[in-house]
């Protein structure tokens, strides 16, 4: 089972802890309104739920691939540890 | 990827600002820059860089908070984080800035004399008078000097109290600019959509 960093999009303050504190660059800020995690490029480190001042990001378990790019992860290597 | 960028050290300027006013209370003009910035990356680029990649004062807390270890890493108290408070305290925040401004204008007009003080949490009045030489302007320019740096070491002690007790970048979560902006970026990214 793989591990995801989820945001709580509503009380994010877009302040950007999270995206000094991931070392995969899978965190983004597009808007300026929350931050958005890159399911691809997230591996659940952790990183970002410690560093972020508000306390609203989780590390979930997560049981299919991200539902982004559906086509893509056909063919991609399971990873899982 | 973690190599330090130039923008990575401006805490030194934060903390350069901070020891310049117990110098020169003129300096407290530049924190103008602080304000003037965030505003206009949100304005202009519709993003939160300032917040994101030049706070100096974030990376100031986050270094205090987290290499030296002066933060409880805990998590802050669920009604910090509700919009209520951080709207309510912006609010708030810009009443006392309101108030100041006014009283900055009241000594330009000539209607009050200049006060040598730097008032803390908008209630403690310190004798502020050896930094200050006079000024070759309207004494207007140094009463908005003292008002200015007032907001802005409250701001660092509440930063600095939060840092302590919360996680290192608490002060984040409520901060007014982090409120504004992000307000003129949800404006801006509903309009797009």
């Amino acid at each position: 089972m793989k591990k995801k960093a989820f945001v709580n999009q509503k009380l994010c303050v877009a302040c950007g802890c999270c995206l000094k504190a991931c070392k995969l660059g899978a965190v983004s800020i597009p808007t300026g309104v929350y931050a958005v995690i890159d399911a691809l490029k997230c591996v659940g480190c952790g990183m970002c739920e410690k560093n972020c001042p508000a306390g609203i990001i989780t590390i979930s378990k997560v049981n299919q691939e991200p539902v982004e790019q559906k086509n893509l992860t056909k063919g991609m290597v399971d990873t899982d540890e | 990827m973690s190599k330090k960028k130039w923008y990575d050290y401006l805490w030194l300027f934060s903390c350069t600002y901070l020891i310049l006013g117990f110098f020169n209370i003129l300096f407290a003009w530049l924190g103008l820059i602080c304000f003037v910035t965030p505003l206009a990356i949100s304005l202009i680029n519709g993003n939160k860089a300032y917040c994101n990649k030049y706070c100096g004062r974030g990376q100031l807390f986050s270094l205090l908070g987290g290499r030296f270890g002066l933060s409880r890493k805990k998590d802050m108290p669920m009604w910090m984080k509700t919009p209520y408070f951080r709207y309510g305290f912006l609010l708030f925040f810009l009443t006392m800035f309101g108030i100041m401004i006014w009283n900055t204008y009241l000594v330009f007009a000539g209607a009050e004399s200049l006060r040598q003080v730097v008032t803390l949490l908008w209630t403690f009045k310190v004798p502020w008078q050896w930094a200050y030489r006079g000024t070759l302007f309207s004494a207007g320019v140094a009463q908005f000097a003292f008002g200015f740096y007032s907001v802005m070491l409250t701001s660092t002690i509440l930063g600095l109290v939060t840092m302590i007790l919360f996680k290192p970048r608490s002060w984040c979560v409520y901060c007014p600019m982090g409120t504004m902006t992000q307000m003129i970026c949800r404006i801006k990214a509903g309009r797009n959509n």
